[in-house]
C-alpha cells in the first residue's frame, strides 16, 4: 500500500504540535497530530508504510511501529484526506486496533467535526417558543406561538405547521 | 439610541423612506414605508415598516453597540408589517423573504433581535462570530462556547454575579487580531417558565451601559452541564481548542479561511480546558478559581 494524500480543496493551519486541517469539499475540520500530519505531507503515493515509518522516526528521534503509521493512513483515509484509490488494501479498523495495541501506541491521531452551518451556531430560540427549523436555516413559530393555539387545542388539531405558512404570501412567486 | 424615538439623533439621516415595498403588503392610505438603519461591527441593517407607531415600540438594545447608519445602502433590510387579512397578527420579513409570524408585536420584536444579531454575525467582513458566552475576568476573556441550551447563559449569568464583567451571552466577537469584543445584547434565558425567569433576569441583568474594551488574552472553558456532575476539568490542547471553536463559529463554514486564521491567532495565546459541570453557582467559583490558578500573575488570588 503506498497512500497519496489528497491536498485539493484543503485549507491548512499549523498550530503548536498539531495542525488542523479544513476541508472544502464537506465542511469537516480535522485536527492532525505531529505522526498524522507527518505521514499526510509525506505520502506522495509512492512511499510505502515502512518508507512513512522511517520518515515519521526521523522527525520525532524516537523508533515508530509500521503499525502506528498504518493507524494513521486508517484514520487519514476515513477523514477522506487519502486518495480512496491508494488505499485499497488498507487494513480493517479492528486488524488496525489490534496491532496498536500489540505496539502499545495511543489511537486518536486525527480529530474530526462537522463546521456548523450559520444558523446552527446560534441561538434559535431566545424566547423559550417552540420553533422549527426550516430548510433554508431559518426558524419559523410554531402553531403555539403563531395561533395562540397549544397542542390539545381543537385549533391546533385543523392546522399543522405547514399549512399555517401559507397564511403568509409567497413573495418568491409574485 | 431610541429605536422609534422623535429625538432618535440619526432620524433625519439615518431615517428610510426607499420605497421597499412588499408584494401582497397594503400600506395605509396616504402612508409610505417609515424606518432607520442601525451599523453593528459595519454591517448596516435597515429596519422598515409599513406602520409607524410599531418603530417606536422597537427595543433600544436591539443590536448591542450599534450606532445610527445614515446610508439607504443596507446590508440587510428587515420589514415589518401588520397582517390583517391573512392570519391576522405581524409578519417580519428579510430582504423580502417572510421570516417570523406572530400574533403580538412583542413576540415578533424578539425574533427580530435573534434574526437582526444573527444578520450581524453572519455578513460581518472582519470579525469572526463565535457561538458562546463571554466575561472578562481580571483583564482576561473568558470563553464559554457552546449550542443553544447547553446552559452558557445561566453560567455567564453566575459568573457576573460571582465578580465578573458580562461582554456577551451569545457571540465570543474576535478581531483580525485575535482579541475579544464584547456583544452585549440582554441576557436570554430559557425555561418551561421562560417568562417569569426572563423578568427576574431583567431586574438584574448586568450593567452594558460603559463602552468595554477588547481583550487579547483569553481562556477558553468547554463545560458540559450534567446533574450532579463534578468539576474535574481537563487541559485542552491548541488544536482541540481550535476545533471546538470552529464547531461553534457562525461563519465557519461561509468563510473557512478567515475563521481559520483568526481563531487560530486567538488559541495561540489562550489556555482551554474542559469539563463536566453540576451546581451553575459552584461552577462559576469553581471556573473562576481555575483561570486564577492557571494565570500567571494571579495565582492565589481570592474571589
Amino acid at each position: 500500500m503506498k497512500p497519496l494524500a489528497r491536498k485539493k480543496d484543503i485549507i491548512v493551519e499549523e498550530l503548536p504540535g498539531e495542525t488542523v486541517i479544513f476541508d472544502k469539499k464537506n465542511n469537516k475540520v480535522h485536527c492532525l497530530n505531529s505522526i498524522a500530519l507527518t505521514v499526510w505531507a509525506n505520502a506522495n503515493g509512492k512511499r510505502s508504510i515502512a518508507d512513512l515509518a522511517k520518515i515519521v522516526a526521523a522527525e520525532s528521534d524516537c523508533p515508530c511501529d509500521d503499525a502506528v503509521i498504518e493507524s494513521a493512513v486508517h484514520q487519514l483515509a476515513e477523514a477522506e484526506l487519502i486518495e480512496e484509490t491508494s488505499t485499497e488494501k488498507l487494513l480493517s479498523r479492528r486488524d488496525v486496533g489490534r496491532k496498536l495495541a500489540l505496539a502499545g501506541s495511543c489511537a486518536a491521531l486525527v480529530a474530526t467535526i462537522v463546521a456548523p452551518t450559520p444558523a446552527k451556531a446560534s441561538s434559535q430560540d431566545p424566547t423559550g417558543w417552540h420553533t422549527a427549523h426550516r430548510s433554508d436555516g431559518w426558524f419559523w413559530p410554531e402553531p403555539t406561538a403563531f395561533n395562540g393555539a397549544g397542542k390539545g387545542s381543537p385549533k391546533y388539531q385543523f392546522g399543522n405547521r405547514r399549512t399555517k405558512r401559507h397564511h403568509v404570501p409567497n413573495l418568491r412567486n409574485s | 439610541m431610541k429605536a422609534g424615538n422623535s429625538s432618535r439623533p440619526g432620524k433625519a439621516s439615518g431615517i428610510l423612506n426607499s420605497g421597499c415595498t412588499i408584494p401582497g403588503v397594503n400600506l395605509p392610505n396616504g402612508c409610505s414605508n417609515s424606518g432607520f438603519a442601525l451599523s453593528s461591527y459595519g454591517v448596516r441593517i435597515a429596519i422598515e415598516t409599513n406602520e409607524p407607531g410599531i418603530l417606536k415600540r422597537i427595543p433600544e438594545d436591539l443590536l448591542p453597540g450599534a450606532t445610527m447608519a445614515g446610508s439607504r445602502k443596507a446590508d440587510v433590510r428587515f420589514f415589518i408589517s401588520r397582517d390583517d387579512e391573512h392570519a391576522k397578527g405581524f409578519a417580519l420579513y428579510e430582504d423580502r423573504r417572510p421570516i417570523a409570524h406572530a400574533r403580538s408585536l412583542p413576540q415578533l420584536l424578539v425574533t427580530l433581535e435573534a434574526a437582526a444579531q444573527h444578520a450581524v454575525a453572519r455578513l460581518c467582513r472582519k470579525h469572526v462570530f463565535i457561538h458562546a458566552g463571554v466575561v472578562r475576568w481580571k483583564g482576561r476573556a473568558i470563553i464559554l462556547p457552546g449550542r443553544s441550551f447547553s446552559g452558557k447563559s445561566t453560567l455567564v449569568l453566575a459568573l457576573v454575579r460571582v465578580g465578573a464583567t458580562y461582554y456577551s451571552d451569545e457571540f465570543a466577537v474576535v478581531d483580525t487580531k485575535g482579541r475579544i469584543h464584547p456583544f452585549s445584547r440582554r441576557p436570554h434565558v430559557r425555561t418551561a417558565s421562560g417568562q417569569k425567569l426572563r423578568r427576574k433576569l431583567q431586574a438584574a441583568s448586568p450593567d452594558t451601559g460603559g463602552k468595554l474594551p477588547a481583550v487579547a488574552e483569553c481562556t477558553v472553558a468547554v463545560c458540559k452541564y450534567k446533574p450532579c456532575g463534578r468539576w474535574k476539568p481537563r487541559s485542552m490542547t491548541k488544536g482541540e481548542t481550535l476545533l471546538e471553536l470552529m464547531g461553534n463559529t457562525v461563519v465557519a463554514r461561509t468563510r473557512p479561511e478567515d475563521s481559520l486564521k483568526i481563531l487560530a491567532k486567538l488559541v495561540r495565546k489562550s489556555t482551554a480546558f474542559k469539563t463536566v459541570r453540576g451546581d451553575v453557582g459552584e461552577s462559576a467559583r469553581a471556573l473562576l478559581m481555575h483561570v486564577n490558578s492557571r494565570t500567571p500573575g494571579m495565582k492565589g488570588t481570592r474571589l
